[in-house]
């Protein structure tokens, strides 16, 4: 296993940022996103006077010159605003908007909705353009006019775009210029599609002409029209819905088949338990025995993604690990989980910004804004340093207990600190064997540290902006990375540069989660998407619309066929993964929600965050009443009632929720600072 | 442009108050451009000028709400603002690195708010000898949120469910960490024991509380367990004090503690003491809502002050004279609210008539007129009411008072060999022994060899009972020989008959008669409630139908339930009386 993994990596420092990845796509759609990429690769190197790399690269990507490429030349990159060139009469503008509403408002019913949907990237469009040309006592009175009309989940973006009054400021607007280089997507039923383009061929309204065809993509199905709240589901994104053809790929989204553990651990026990042992092992694998027997059809191929060998020491882990999984509390409507909640105490001061749970419950990591990690240990276990290097050498190698005793025991400690950040520390995560620990902070770097030594051992350089977010893979060895400057990253721990960069959100990229089979990686943005990259080649296979806000937290479920998502919208919606598609919406918190845990069955789903409530969600009733509809791929009507699936509600006094976290046996952990 | 940066920052808070946007005007940006030095700005100038610092400001505003956001934080700080400039390339402002948010003040009678910036001196401060404390370590505490999806505090009954939980969260937080951290030594058999204690205690479910008192009574495993029970207590008293069941629950608790013979409450006596004082002392909260009956509460906490000093043998003495001299303080200063004053009187009813003639007696004089404006003042009845309480209460005592006086003197005449009252001797009144519920009688009759040194040098001593009675006659007039049975203008016969009891035996009954039909029938009624606890001298205390039927039994039924009850009982009568005179 150790060789295709050497091959996997050599092929990968040398190569440009991943998703320039010359794979001639599927869609046609596709094909013309990795031109345009190419011309602007194309556009740079001439820029640069890089004559040879661009010829080769031309040759090798069979473009020929065109006269399109070589008018855009000279143009500066802050030329794109220049396509609102488009001079329409401002006082044209309020009308002809009135015009389109009033359209829209007298159409039919069954197509309203779908309509309604162009009301806001027209609106924005027809703003920023006014703007553009310096009519901007037109674009203020262009915006409060129209600006309270438009959907209540776009007012944040709203917000952003009211401050752009200026041509200058244009330059500068991360929305605008979101706007401005990518397509607004709005998917409509044929109906509705005629319709529209029956009345703006009658009506002559250029302005919204012209806008629709530079500006939105519409996607048109043929199929019975969308429902308001079918509509309003996937709504709220940045640059509107995926499009349909962003989500048709296959993923592998089964588990990968769990390394047969046959070491000698017998003698590990003691001898009664050791006899037990063959007994034991066969009533333990039979809730898998389904997955175990017939390989998961879902699950990639075992060497997709080339894993780390284990070593003695981890098979025993997982042993332990499968142990204890064996012995959990099955959790259900009638089974709800006992509730164990580590406050901080005195944390307002340096202020708490985040915490993590190693995977065996046993230390806990918390990130503070003074740059400080400390970790804690919550069993009796202590914290123990490894002995000094002239004392270990006179440990002998070979004695069975030699992990023991190469620890010094007159470290013992509960509590540790790590210093060595110079920002707040915005995330933190355990590796599966819990012996290092992960950091990301706002001084750009992520950070490894070693839990026997309590010291960092690398930085990772290669954010330049601050790093939100950062998550182990469930066998160790990769971690990703999430930042402001808008991609997510795959690193390898022995590498100092990322594997993978994974670039395509239109904002910062908030949150980063592994799928449990460590093929794919989730993102979730402030552009309100959620993505799905495959690790092997780097592409997005899901783009997920439907929050209405930044995006602070994502979770698998631990059978790797769900998604659950969360942010500052609120809710938590959850997704299956074979189409991407929403399958319910559960809202009951008051305030923005930071953590999310599944339960080891995946039967229990725990939220909580700053409304200073713990939740527990029913979704294997939302699961399995979703399962039959799985096969057909137009999405279900959304319910979003949180009643009959809302088990519990566990409030505190005055403690946020930061970290949710279910032990082995099911018991929940949460986490958060006592505030005054 | 570059001035205007940093002005940006100190504005904006004001900017971002409550408007949605922040507007500069050409005005205000020419008076900061003064400021930096800059003299004449053109017009036009500033209004490019204020239209830029908006949008940079905004800008601003929104990169420092995704750091705030990140901080898992609602409030923005200096810190969110300085990082959002650090990564849009500009300097950070220095120097409002704190934690505190900024204090706004406004200009009097303007529509103009700066920003509170005192000068601090720094010898001064360095020179200071208080050092201020240093914030505590950041610590992990665990603690369990819910039970196999049973809230740890949630009681089944919805409302007042929540009142317990919250009553518990306040009071554990109250106690604070030291005090739930050191529970880890208690074995896990007893936090479970406390926690249930605690929960039927300030729950709503009568049953559960009876359960868990009558254990506290009987059960000999919780010594260990006591240090957390009187804490709890005595934190409790001070933060539930909106529920008034849920203090008449933290009193039982004592009163269960006290009864129960396999604990010694010694090193916790003054914990004890100063929380029995508190409920019987302190306006608590509870008094504001006039439907609750603190009232009740008070005299409850006053009858478990003799129990108290029955338990502490050795410092017996101590906390007489403690609990005395609290009551004295209380007496002299006439600006205590009413139910403070209350609460002492009738604390010095349950320490004894002797407590009464040293403590009250010689202060009547000077509270008298205060009183008496109170209950003359017929603007606020419920103060009016109060009034007429704490009437009720020097009543009572000048009665008992008289009644042991009187008593006595009956004694020191009939047989004139035996110095002491019998009813000093606890021998004679074995119905009155420990557990007893009747504790004023109790008290009245038993406290007179409580401080044998008290009663050499008292400070004033009414040897003869005509004289004391003609003075607290002075005061209460009619109402007062109402109360001791006594007609006013049978004085003289009383001097004759004081050695025949039984004749009082009658006109006793005579005067009930006439109480029903006096006019002020809710106060009267009271009292005459009140003189049912007061077993009648004349009558052979063995006949009295109270006792037996009280005694030995559960707290939540002791006499202030039942006082209570009647209590509300009457109140709703004086309702709907007012209300059918007012209709």
């Amino acid at each position: 296993m150790a060789e295709p993994m050497e091959e996997f990596e050599q092929e990968l420092p040398g190569e440009k940022p991943a998703n320039t990845s010359t794979d001639n796509g599927e869609s046609t759609d596709q094909q013309s996103m990795d031109s345009q990429t190419l011309s602007a690769v194309l556009q740079f190197l001439r820029k640069n006077n890089l004559k040879g790399t661009e010829e080769l690269l031309r040759k090798e990507a069979n473009i020929q010159e065109n006269p399109e490429n070589a008018s855009n030349t000279d143009q500066d990159v802050s030329s794109v605003l220049s396509a609102y060139t488009s001079e329409g009469d401002p006082l044209l503008y309020e009308g002809q908007y009135r015009n389109l509403m009033s359209f829209i408002g007298s159409s039919l019913d069954a197509t309203k909705c779908e309509l309604a949907q162009i009301l806001y990237p027209v609106f924005v469009h027809m703003y920023l353009e006014l703007v553009y040309n310096d009519h901007d006592n037109q674009a203020v009175a262009f915006f409060s006019g129209f600006s309270d009309e438009q959907e209540s989940y776009h007012e944040e973006d709203l917000i952003k775009l009211s401050a752009v009054t200026k041509k200058c400021h244009m330059r500068h607007s991360e929305l605008m210029m979101n706007f401005r280089t990518s397509k607004y997507v709005i998917r409509m039923s044929r109906d509705s599609y005629s319709a529209l383009k029956r009345y703006l061929q009658d009506k002559q309204n250029n302005t919204v002409l012209n806008i629709l065809e530079e500006h939105l993509y519409i996607d048109v199905f043929d199929g019975v029209p969308r429902n308001k709240q079918q509509i309003d589901s996937k709504a709220g994104s940045i640059v509107g819905e995926a499009k349909r053809e962003a989500n048709k790929g296959k993923i592998y989204y089964g588990l990968l088949k769990e390394p047969d553990i046959n070491i000698q651990i017998d003698e590990d026990d003691e001898g009664g338990e050791g006899e037990d042992k063959p007994k034991k092992k066969k009533p333990k694998k039979d809730p898998l025995a389904s997955k175990k027997n017939k390989p998961d059809p879902n699950a990639p191929p075992q060497t997709r993604i080339p894993l780390p060998e284990l070593k003695d020491a981890d098979k025993l882990e997982r042993l332990n690990a499968q142990r204890e999984l064996s012995k959990r509390v099955h959790l259900g409507t009638d089974n709800l989980p006992s509730i164990c909640f580590y406050t901080f105490l005195n944390a307002a001061q340096s202020r708490l910004i985040s915490v993590d749970v190693s995977n065996d419950s046993g230390l806990l990591a918390a990130g503070f804004s003074d740059s400080n990690i400390k970790v804690w240990t919550l069993t009796p276990q202590k914290l123990r340093k490894v002995k000094q290097a002239g004392a270990l050498k006179e440990i002998d190698a070979e004695a069975d207990d030699v992990l023991e005793r190469i620890m010094d025991d007159s470290t013992a400690t509960d509590q540790r600190i790590l210093l060595g950040h110079s920002g707040p520390v915005y995330s933190t995560s355990f590796s599966p064997d819990r012996k290092f620990l992960l950091s990301s902070s706002e001084d750009s770097t992520i950070k490894l540290w070693s839990m026997h030594t309590y010291s960092s051992l690398v930085a990772y350089r290669g954010h330049n902006f601050p790093v939100w977010d950062v998550q182990f893979g469930p066998f160790g060895h990769y971690f990703a990375s999430a930042s402001k400057d808008r991609t997510a990253r795959l690193w390898a721990t022995e590498y100092h540069q990322p594997l993978r960069i994974f670039a395509g959100h239109l904002s910062d990229v908030e949150t980063v989660r592994f799928h449990p089979n460590s093929n794919y990686i989730a993102t979730g943005s402030s552009d309100k998407t959620i993505r799905l990259w495959d690790m092997n080649n780097g592409k997005c296979v899901r783009v997920m619309t439907g929050h209405k806000g930044p995006i602070r937290n994502i979770i698998f479920s631990p059978n790797g066929h769900y998604m659950a998502s969360t942010g500052e919208d609120k809710r938590v919606l959850l997704w299956e993964l074979r189409h991407g598609n929403l399958i319910r919406e559960l809202n009951d918190h008051t305030e923005p929600i930071y953590s999310l845990s599944f339960c080891q069955d995946g039967n229990v789903l725990a939220s909580g965050g700053l409304d200073n409530c713990v939740k527990l969600w029913d979704v294997k009733k939302i699961f399995t009443e979703t399962e039959p509809d799985e096969l057909s791929s137009t999405p279900a009507v959304v319910t979003s009632s949180a009643s009959n699936v809302l088990l519990g509600s566990y409030p505190t006094k005055t403690t946020a929720v930061y970290n949710l976290h279910f032990t082995r046996r099911n018991l929940l952990l949460a986490s958060g600072p006592f505030t005054a | 442009m570059a001035d205007s940066k940093p002005q940006v920052k100190e504005e904006k808070p004001k900017a971002t108050d409550d408007k949605k946007y922040a507007i500069f005007s050409k005005d205000s940006i020419k008076t900061m451009a003064e400021s930096a030095g800059h003299e004449r700005l053109s017009e036009e100038t500033a209004a490019i000028l204020a239209e830029d610092v908006c949008y940079r400001l905004r800008e601003a505003v929104q990169a420092s709400a995704q750091f705030m956001k990140h901080s898992k934080r609602k409030r923005m700080t200096s810190d969110d603002v300085n990082k959002a400039l650090r990564w849009s390339d500009v300097e950070p402002i220095h120097g409002y690195g704190s934690n505190e948010p900024a204090v706004f003040r406004q200009i009097k009678d303007t529509n103009l708010y700066f920003v509170e910036d005192r000068e601090l001196s720094l010898s001064e401060i360095a020179m200071d000898t208080k050092i201020p404390n240093s914030a505590g370590n950041t610590s992990l505490k665990a603690n369990w949120l819910a039970l196999e999806g049973v809230h740890k505090t949630v009681v089944q009954s919805s409302d007042p469910g929540q009142a317990a939980a919250e009553g518990i969260q306040k009071i554990l937080g109250v106690q604070g960490q030291g005090m739930t951290h050191s529970m880890e030594m208690l074995s896990s058999d007893q936090v479970t024991y406390y926690q249930h204690i605690i929960k039927a205690i300030l729950g709503t479910d009568e049953e559960a509380k009876k359960v868990v008192l009558i254990d506290l009574q009987t059960n000999s495993k919780i010594a260990g367990l006591l240090p957390y029970l009187v804490n709890f207590v005595s934190a409790g008293v001070k933060v539930v004090s909106l529920e008034l069941y849920q203090l008449t629950g933290l009193l039982y608790i004592i009163d269960a503690l006290l009864r129960n013979q396999f604990i010694y409450l010694g090193p916790y006596m003054i914990q004890l003491v100063s929380t029995v004082m508190y409920c019987i002392l302190e306006p608590l909260a509870v008094s504001i809502n006039p439907l609750n009956d603190h009232w009740g509460l008070r005299d409850y906490a006053a009858r478990l002050l003799l129990p108290i000093l029955r338990c502490s043998k050795e410092s017996k003495s101590k906390f007489y004279h403690q609990m005395l001299t609290a009551f004295q303080e209380v007496m002299k200063d006439p600006a205590r609210p009413l139910c403070t004053y209350y609460g002492a009187v009738m604390g010095l009813i349950a320490l004894g008539p002797q407590a009464v003639e040293d403590v009250l007696c010689p202060r009547l004089s000077s509270y008298w007129p205060t009183l008496q404006q109170v209950l003359e003042d017929t603007s606020i009845t419920r103060v009016k009411e109060d009034g007429h309480k704490v009437h009720g209460a020097l009543l009572t005592a000048a009665e008992t008072l008289l009644r042991h006086k009187f008593h006595k003197g009956e004694k020191d005449i009939d047989p004139p060999s035996q110095t002491s009252s019998p009813c000093d001797s606890p021998r004679n009144m074995p119905e009155f022994a420990f557990g007893t519920a009747s504790y004023v009688t109790q008290l009245s009759a038993a406290s007179g060899n409580l401080n044998p040194h008290l009663k050499e040098k008292p400070p004033r001593k009414h040897n003869n009972f005509i004289e004391l009675y003609s003075e607290l006659y002075s005061y209460f007039g009619d109402s007062l020989s109402v109360r001791l049975g006594i007609e006013s203008d049978s004085l003289q016969v009383l001097e004759k008959l004081d050695k025949h009891m039984e004749h009082t035996a009658s006109l006793q009954d005579l005067v009930n008669e006439r109480v029903t039909f006096d006019g002020t029938m809710f106060r009267q009624h009271r009292v005459k409630n009140a003189g049912k606890v007061l077993p009648i001298p004349s009558k052979p205390r063995t006949s009295n139908p109270e006792l037996p039927k009280t005694s030995g039994k559960l707290p939540s039924k002791s006499p202030g339930q039942k006082l209570q009850t009647s209590r509300t009982r009457h109140g709703k009568m004086s309702k709907r009386f007012r209300s059918r005179s007012g209709g």
